[in-house]
Protein backbone atom coordinates (compact mmCIF):
# COMPACT_ATOMS: atom_id res chain seq x y z
CA UNK A 1 0.00 0.00 0.00
CA UNK A 2 3.17 2.67 0.99
CA UNK A 3 5.12 1.02 -1.93
CA UNK A 4 2.62 2.36 -4.23
CA UNK A 5 1.95 5.76 -2.71
CA UNK A 6 6.34 5.58 -2.86
CA UNK A 7 6.11 4.99 -6.67
CA UNK A 8 3.31 7.66 -7.54
CA UNK A 9 5.21 10.47 -5.51
CA UNK A 10 8.66 9.70 -7.26
CA UNK A 11 6.59 9.41 -10.70
CA UNK A 12 5.30 13.08 -9.76
CA UNK A 13 8.56 14.45 -9.16
CA UNK A 14 10.27 13.47 -11.93
CA UNK A 15 7.43 14.73 -13.95
CA UNK A 16 8.16 18.20 -11.80
CA UNK A 17 12.30 17.78 -12.05
CA UNK A 18 11.48 17.48 -16.03
CA UNK A 19 9.34 20.38 -16.45
CA UNK A 20 11.34 22.48 -14.50
CA UNK A 21 14.19 20.98 -16.20
CA UNK A 22 12.69 22.49 -19.50
CA UNK A 23 12.22 26.20 -18.18
CA UNK A 24 15.56 25.95 -17.78
CA UNK A 25 16.01 24.58 -21.28
CA UNK A 26 13.65 27.49 -22.83
CA UNK A 27 11.79 24.93 -24.44
CA UNK A 28 7.99 24.95 -24.47
CA UNK A 29 5.74 22.36 -23.30
CA UNK A 30 3.69 22.67 -26.21
CA UNK A 31 5.58 23.68 -29.41
CA UNK A 32 3.62 26.00 -30.56
CA UNK A 33 5.32 29.10 -32.81
CA UNK A 34 5.71 31.97 -30.22
CA UNK A 35 6.94 35.62 -30.22
CA UNK A 36 10.79 35.96 -29.73
CA UNK A 37 10.30 37.47 -26.04
CA UNK A 38 12.93 37.69 -23.96
CA UNK A 39 11.92 36.54 -20.48
CA UNK A 40 12.42 34.67 -17.45
CA UNK A 41 14.64 31.53 -17.92
CA UNK A 42 12.33 29.81 -15.48
CA UNK A 43 9.14 30.61 -16.01
CA UNK A 44 6.99 30.81 -12.35
CA UNK A 45 5.39 27.63 -11.28
CA UNK A 46 2.00 27.01 -10.03
CA UNK A 47 2.72 25.92 -5.89
CA UNK A 48 0.88 22.67 -6.16
CA UNK A 49 0.10 20.71 -9.22
CA UNK A 50 -2.77 19.29 -7.72
CA UNK A 51 -1.45 16.34 -5.93
CA UNK A 52 -1.59 15.91 -2.28
CA UNK A 53 2.31 15.02 -1.33
CA UNK A 54 3.53 17.72 0.91
CA UNK A 55 6.83 19.19 -0.32
CA UNK A 56 8.45 17.99 3.17
CA UNK A 57 9.24 15.04 0.89
CA UNK A 58 11.13 16.22 -2.10
CA UNK A 59 14.31 16.94 0.78
CA UNK A 60 14.20 12.84 0.79
CA UNK A 61 14.45 12.50 -3.16
CA UNK A 62 18.19 14.68 -3.08
CA UNK A 63 19.72 13.13 0.17
CA UNK A 64 23.40 11.00 0.47
CA UNK A 65 22.96 7.51 0.07
CA UNK A 66 25.59 4.76 -0.83
CA UNK A 67 26.26 3.80 -4.49
CA UNK A 68 27.62 0.74 -4.00
CA UNK A 69 27.39 -2.32 -1.82
CA UNK A 70 30.14 -2.52 1.21
CA UNK A 71 32.31 -5.78 0.03
CA UNK A 72 33.06 -8.20 3.23
CA UNK A 73 36.54 -7.56 2.76
CA UNK A 74 36.18 -3.74 3.51
CA UNK A 75 33.72 -4.66 6.02
CA UNK A 76 36.29 -6.69 7.59
CA UNK A 77 39.18 -4.57 7.29
CA UNK A 78 36.83 -1.63 8.86
CA UNK A 79 35.98 -3.74 11.73
CA UNK A 80 39.34 -5.56 12.58
CA UNK A 81 41.74 -2.16 12.31
CA UNK A 82 43.70 -2.80 15.36
CA UNK A 83 42.17 0.87 16.83
CA UNK A 84 38.79 -0.69 17.16
CA UNK A 85 39.54 -4.06 18.98
CA UNK A 86 40.51 -4.45 22.73
CA UNK A 87 43.05 -3.14 24.12
CA UNK A 88 44.93 -5.73 26.60
CA UNK A 89 44.86 -3.85 30.57
CA UNK A 90 48.54 -3.49 31.65
CA UNK A 91 47.12 -1.93 35.29
CA UNK A 92 45.80 -5.02 36.85
CA UNK A 93 47.51 -6.18 39.86
CA UNK A 94 46.55 -8.78 42.93
CA UNK A 95 45.60 -6.64 46.16
CA UNK A 96 48.14 -7.57 48.80
CA UNK A 97 45.69 -7.74 51.64
CA UNK A 98 43.30 -10.48 50.30
CA UNK A 99 44.70 -11.57 46.94
CA UNK A 100 42.12 -11.33 44.77
CA UNK A 101 43.03 -8.70 41.33
CA UNK A 102 42.24 -5.44 41.25
CA UNK A 103 42.64 -2.08 39.07
CA UNK A 104 45.76 0.07 39.87
CA UNK A 105 43.82 3.24 40.37
CA UNK A 106 40.93 1.72 42.27
CA UNK A 107 40.03 -0.06 45.95
CA UNK A 108 40.29 -3.89 45.58
CA UNK A 109 36.70 -4.96 45.04
CA UNK A 110 36.75 -7.60 47.80
CA UNK A 111 38.08 -6.03 50.18
CA UNK A 112 35.60 -2.87 49.86
CA UNK A 113 32.83 -5.94 49.33
CA UNK A 114 33.75 -6.91 53.13
CA UNK A 115 33.97 -3.51 54.78
CA UNK A 116 30.54 -2.40 53.04
CA UNK A 117 28.96 -5.65 54.60
CA UNK A 118 30.47 -4.99 58.16
CA UNK A 119 29.50 -1.24 57.69
CA UNK A 120 25.67 -2.38 56.85
CA UNK A 121 25.65 -4.71 60.29
CA UNK A 122 27.05 -1.49 62.17
CA UNK A 123 24.20 0.97 60.57
CA UNK A 124 21.60 -1.68 61.56
CA UNK A 125 22.52 -0.84 65.09
CA UNK A 126 22.50 2.27 65.05
CA UNK A 127 19.22 2.25 63.69
CA UNK A 128 17.87 -0.18 66.04
CA UNK A 129 19.39 2.48 68.43
CA UNK A 130 17.91 5.64 66.89
CA UNK A 131 14.34 3.97 66.83
CA UNK A 132 13.02 6.78 64.51
CA UNK A 133 14.98 9.00 61.94
CA UNK A 134 16.88 12.03 62.47
CA UNK A 135 17.07 11.02 65.87
CA UNK A 136 21.32 11.45 65.47
CA UNK A 137 22.84 12.17 69.10
CA UNK A 138 25.21 15.21 68.69
CA UNK A 139 28.08 13.36 69.63
CA UNK A 140 31.15 10.73 68.38
CA UNK A 141 30.11 6.95 68.41
CA UNK A 142 32.59 4.17 68.94
CA UNK A 143 32.16 0.45 67.61
CA UNK A 144 33.66 -1.92 70.50
CA UNK A 145 33.42 -5.84 69.56
CA UNK A 146 33.20 -8.57 71.80
CA UNK A 147 35.54 -8.77 74.60
CA UNK A 148 36.06 -4.69 74.54
CA UNK A 149 35.28 -2.49 77.36
CA UNK A 150 34.96 0.92 76.90
CA UNK A 151 37.81 3.18 77.47
CA UNK A 152 38.21 6.78 79.15
CA UNK A 153 38.41 8.41 76.09
CA UNK A 154 35.33 6.89 74.81
CA UNK A 155 33.18 8.17 77.93
CA UNK A 156 31.12 11.26 75.81
CA UNK A 157 30.74 8.68 73.23
CA UNK A 158 28.21 6.84 72.00
CA UNK A 159 29.13 3.25 71.88
CA UNK A 160 27.68 0.61 69.03
CA UNK A 161 28.15 -3.41 70.74
CA UNK A 162 28.70 -5.52 67.81
CA UNK A 163 28.38 -8.79 68.64
CA UNK A 164 31.63 -10.76 66.95
CA UNK A 165 34.94 -10.29 66.91
CA UNK A 166 37.20 -7.17 66.01
CA UNK A 167 38.10 -7.70 62.31
CA UNK A 168 41.61 -7.48 61.34
CA UNK A 169 41.31 -4.50 59.38
CA UNK A 170 39.60 -2.28 61.50
CA UNK A 171 41.72 -0.86 64.38
CA UNK A 172 40.35 0.87 67.49
CA UNK A 173 41.37 4.84 67.85
CA UNK B 1 2.18 -36.24 2.19
CA UNK B 2 3.31 -36.88 -1.21
CA UNK B 3 6.07 -33.74 -1.32
CA UNK B 4 6.31 -32.56 2.05
CA UNK B 5 8.12 -29.34 2.14
CA UNK B 6 10.70 -28.10 3.93
CA UNK B 7 8.44 -26.19 6.41
CA UNK B 8 8.54 -26.72 10.28
CA UNK B 9 5.63 -28.81 10.08
CA UNK B 10 6.83 -31.01 6.79
CA UNK B 11 10.17 -31.54 8.84
CA UNK B 12 8.69 -33.29 11.55
CA UNK B 13 6.79 -35.57 8.69
CA UNK B 14 10.24 -36.71 7.62
CA UNK B 15 11.28 -37.22 10.84
CA UNK B 16 8.20 -39.77 11.45
CA UNK B 17 8.42 -41.17 7.69
CA UNK B 18 11.59 -42.11 8.47
CA UNK B 19 11.23 -43.75 11.82
CA UNK B 20 8.79 -45.91 9.85
CA UNK B 21 11.16 -46.80 7.46
CA UNK B 22 13.48 -47.99 10.25
CA UNK B 23 10.65 -49.69 12.20
CA UNK B 24 9.99 -51.73 9.14
CA UNK B 25 13.48 -51.83 8.12
CA UNK B 26 14.41 -53.34 11.46
CA UNK B 27 11.32 -55.31 11.92
CA UNK B 28 11.66 -57.39 9.29
CA UNK B 29 14.98 -59.26 10.37
CA UNK B 30 14.72 -62.28 12.41
CA UNK B 31 14.87 -62.27 16.15
CA UNK B 32 18.24 -64.00 16.17
CA UNK B 33 20.05 -61.08 14.17
CA UNK B 34 18.27 -57.79 14.81
CA UNK B 35 20.91 -55.50 12.74
CA UNK B 36 19.82 -52.00 12.75
CA UNK B 37 19.82 -51.47 8.37
CA UNK B 38 20.13 -47.79 8.63
CA UNK B 39 22.08 -44.99 10.35
CA UNK B 40 20.35 -43.16 13.35
CA UNK B 41 23.32 -42.15 15.59
CA UNK B 42 23.57 -37.96 15.54
CA UNK B 43 27.00 -37.75 13.63
CA UNK B 44 25.27 -36.14 10.95
CA UNK B 45 23.66 -33.06 12.81
CA UNK B 46 27.15 -30.66 13.38
CA UNK B 47 25.03 -28.18 14.90
CA UNK B 48 26.37 -29.57 18.58
CA UNK B 49 29.88 -31.17 17.62
CA UNK B 50 31.93 -28.60 19.61
CA UNK B 51 30.48 -30.26 23.32
CA UNK B 52 30.89 -33.71 21.77
CA UNK B 53 34.90 -32.90 20.83
CA UNK B 54 35.11 -33.68 24.20
CA UNK B 55 33.97 -37.18 24.35
CA UNK B 56 37.02 -38.68 21.79
CA UNK B 57 39.26 -40.79 23.58
CA UNK B 58 42.38 -41.37 22.37
CA UNK B 59 44.22 -44.96 22.20
CA UNK B 60 47.31 -44.64 24.48
CA UNK B 61 50.26 -43.74 23.22
CA UNK B 62 53.64 -44.81 22.72
CA UNK B 63 56.49 -43.94 25.23
CA UNK B 64 58.29 -42.66 21.73
CA UNK B 65 55.43 -40.73 20.65
CA UNK B 66 55.73 -37.08 22.34
CA UNK B 67 52.93 -36.10 24.48
CA UNK B 68 49.89 -35.30 23.88
CA UNK B 69 48.52 -32.47 25.82
CA UNK B 70 44.78 -32.27 27.33
CA UNK B 71 41.84 -30.29 25.45
CA UNK B 72 39.24 -29.48 27.06
CA UNK B 73 35.87 -27.85 24.44
CA UNK B 74 33.53 -25.75 25.71
CA UNK B 75 30.69 -23.52 25.02
CA UNK B 76 27.61 -21.91 26.05
CA UNK B 77 24.75 -21.37 23.82
CA UNK B 78 21.95 -18.41 22.84
CA UNK B 79 23.86 -15.71 24.96
CA UNK B 80 22.00 -12.72 24.82
CA UNK B 81 24.85 -10.19 23.12
CA UNK B 82 25.89 -9.35 19.60
CA UNK B 83 28.18 -12.19 17.91
CA UNK B 84 30.11 -9.03 16.18
CA UNK B 85 30.90 -7.73 20.34
CA UNK B 86 31.58 -10.82 21.36
CA UNK B 87 34.33 -11.64 18.61
CA UNK B 88 36.18 -8.36 19.47
CA UNK B 89 36.16 -10.49 23.13
CA UNK B 90 37.03 -13.50 21.97
CA UNK B 91 39.99 -11.71 19.42
CA UNK B 92 41.21 -10.42 23.17
CA UNK B 93 41.95 -13.45 24.76
CA UNK B 94 42.95 -15.61 21.48
CA UNK B 95 46.15 -16.94 23.10
CA UNK B 96 46.23 -16.33 26.63
CA UNK B 97 47.20 -18.01 29.24
CA UNK B 98 43.79 -18.43 31.50
CA UNK B 99 44.83 -16.93 34.73
CA UNK B 100 45.57 -13.23 31.85
CA UNK B 101 42.45 -14.34 29.98
CA UNK B 102 40.23 -14.14 33.56
CA UNK B 103 42.23 -10.97 34.90
CA UNK B 104 41.41 -9.11 31.19
CA UNK B 105 37.88 -10.03 31.44
CA UNK B 106 37.20 -9.21 35.16
CA UNK B 107 37.85 -5.47 34.25
CA UNK B 108 36.29 -5.06 30.73
CA UNK B 109 33.12 -3.10 30.49
CA UNK B 110 31.82 -5.26 28.07
CA UNK B 111 28.28 -7.51 28.57
CA UNK B 112 29.60 -10.40 27.07
CA UNK B 113 32.96 -10.37 29.34
CA UNK B 114 30.74 -11.55 32.48
CA UNK B 115 29.58 -14.48 30.13
CA UNK B 116 32.92 -15.50 29.25
CA UNK B 117 34.39 -15.35 32.27
CA UNK B 118 31.94 -17.97 33.24
CA UNK B 119 32.39 -20.18 30.38
CA UNK B 120 36.03 -19.70 31.56
CA UNK B 121 35.75 -20.96 34.98
CA UNK B 122 33.64 -23.38 33.94
CA UNK B 123 35.99 -24.85 30.95
CA UNK B 124 39.26 -24.73 33.84
CA UNK B 125 36.65 -26.96 36.12
CA UNK B 126 35.87 -29.28 34.03
CA UNK B 127 39.75 -30.06 32.85
CA UNK B 128 40.84 -30.52 36.05
CA UNK B 129 37.80 -33.01 37.09
CA UNK B 130 37.56 -35.02 34.08
CA UNK B 131 40.18 -34.59 32.07
CA UNK B 132 43.40 -35.69 33.69
CA UNK B 133 44.66 -32.11 34.10
CA UNK B 134 46.78 -31.51 36.79
CA UNK B 135 47.33 -27.48 37.38
CA UNK B 136 44.41 -25.84 36.76
CA UNK B 137 46.51 -22.62 36.06
CA UNK B 138 48.25 -24.70 33.07
CA UNK B 139 46.06 -23.85 30.45
CA UNK B 140 46.05 -21.55 27.73
CA UNK B 141 43.28 -20.31 25.41
CA UNK B 142 43.82 -22.23 21.92
CA UNK B 143 40.42 -21.21 20.00
CA UNK B 144 37.81 -19.01 21.08
CA UNK B 145 35.56 -17.54 18.83
CA UNK B 146 31.66 -16.47 18.71
CA UNK B 147 28.99 -17.71 16.53
CA UNK B 148 25.14 -16.49 15.63
CA UNK B 149 22.54 -17.82 17.18
CA UNK B 150 18.64 -17.92 16.74
CA UNK B 151 17.45 -14.87 16.78
CA UNK B 152 14.05 -13.51 17.57
CA UNK B 153 12.33 -10.87 14.73
CA UNK B 154 10.27 -8.20 16.05
CA UNK B 155 8.33 -5.20 14.03
CA UNK B 156 9.93 -1.85 14.62
CA UNK B 157 7.60 1.48 13.96
CA UNK B 158 8.60 3.81 11.57
CA UNK B 159 6.51 6.82 11.08
CA UNK B 160 4.05 7.16 8.26
CA UNK B 161 2.63 3.58 8.32
CA UNK B 162 6.80 1.82 7.35
CA UNK B 163 7.70 -1.21 9.64
CA UNK B 164 11.17 -2.52 9.93
CA UNK B 165 11.70 -5.56 11.01
CA UNK B 166 14.05 -5.84 14.35
CA UNK B 167 16.27 -8.82 15.03
CA UNK B 168 16.64 -9.81 19.14
CA UNK B 169 20.09 -11.04 18.75
CA UNK B 170 21.48 -14.04 20.00
CA UNK B 171 25.12 -15.80 19.83
CA UNK B 172 26.89 -18.71 20.75
CA UNK B 173 30.68 -18.65 22.09
CA UNK B 174 33.43 -21.86 21.70
CA UNK B 175 36.68 -22.04 23.93
CA UNK B 176 38.89 -24.44 23.65
CA UNK B 177 41.85 -24.51 26.48
CA UNK B 178 44.97 -26.68 26.24
CA UNK B 179 47.49 -27.68 28.81
CA UNK B 180 50.51 -26.63 28.75
CA UNK B 181 52.40 -23.38 27.99
CA UNK B 182 51.19 -20.68 24.87
CA UNK B 183 53.03 -21.26 21.71
CA UNK B 184 55.17 -18.05 21.58
CA UNK B 185 55.11 -16.95 18.09
CA UNK B 186 58.81 -15.50 16.67
CA UNK B 187 57.82 -12.01 16.05
CA UNK B 188 61.01 -10.50 13.39
CA UNK B 189 61.87 -7.08 13.86
CA UNK B 190 62.23 -4.60 11.31
CA UNK B 191 66.21 -4.48 11.56
CA UNK B 192 66.08 -8.72 11.53
CA UNK B 193 64.11 -8.63 7.92
CA UNK B 194 66.49 -5.76 6.68
CA UNK B 195 69.32 -7.80 7.75
CA UNK B 196 68.11 -11.27 5.74
CA UNK B 197 67.46 -8.90 2.95
CA UNK B 198 71.29 -7.92 3.04
CA UNK B 199 72.52 -11.58 3.45
CA UNK B 200 70.07 -12.59 0.55
CA UNK B 201 71.62 -10.11 -1.93
CA UNK B 202 74.94 -10.95 -1.21
CA UNK B 203 74.44 -14.59 -1.66
CA UNK B 204 73.99 -13.72 -5.07
CA UNK B 205 76.74 -15.30 -7.48
CA UNK B 206 76.71 -16.77 -10.80
CA UNK B 207 76.14 -20.21 -11.48
CA UNK B 208 78.96 -22.69 -12.93
CA UNK B 209 81.56 -19.68 -12.35
CA UNK B 210 85.25 -19.95 -11.66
Amino acid sequence: MSFVSVVNFLRQSLHRAESILFDIAGLERNLVPALAVHGPSVLPRPEHDGSSTPSFLDSIFWMAAPKKRRTIEVNRTRRRDPSKLMKVQTNIEPCLECGHLKQKHTLCGYCYAKVRRETGEIRKVIYAMEGKPLNTPATETVVLYEGEAARDVDQDKRIVERPRKRPSWFNLS
Amino acid sequence: MAAPSLTGGGFSCLRRFAGQIHSRLCGVSSPSTTRCLIHTSASLDRSKQWERNNLIVYPPQRPEEPRRPAEVHHSRRQIKYSKDKMWYIAKLIRGMTIDQALAQLEFSDKKGAKVVKEVLLEAQEMAVRNHNVEYKSNLYVAESFSAKGKYLKRIRYHGRGMFGIMDKVNCHYFVKLVEGAPPTTETKTGFDQAKEYVQELKNRTITNSL
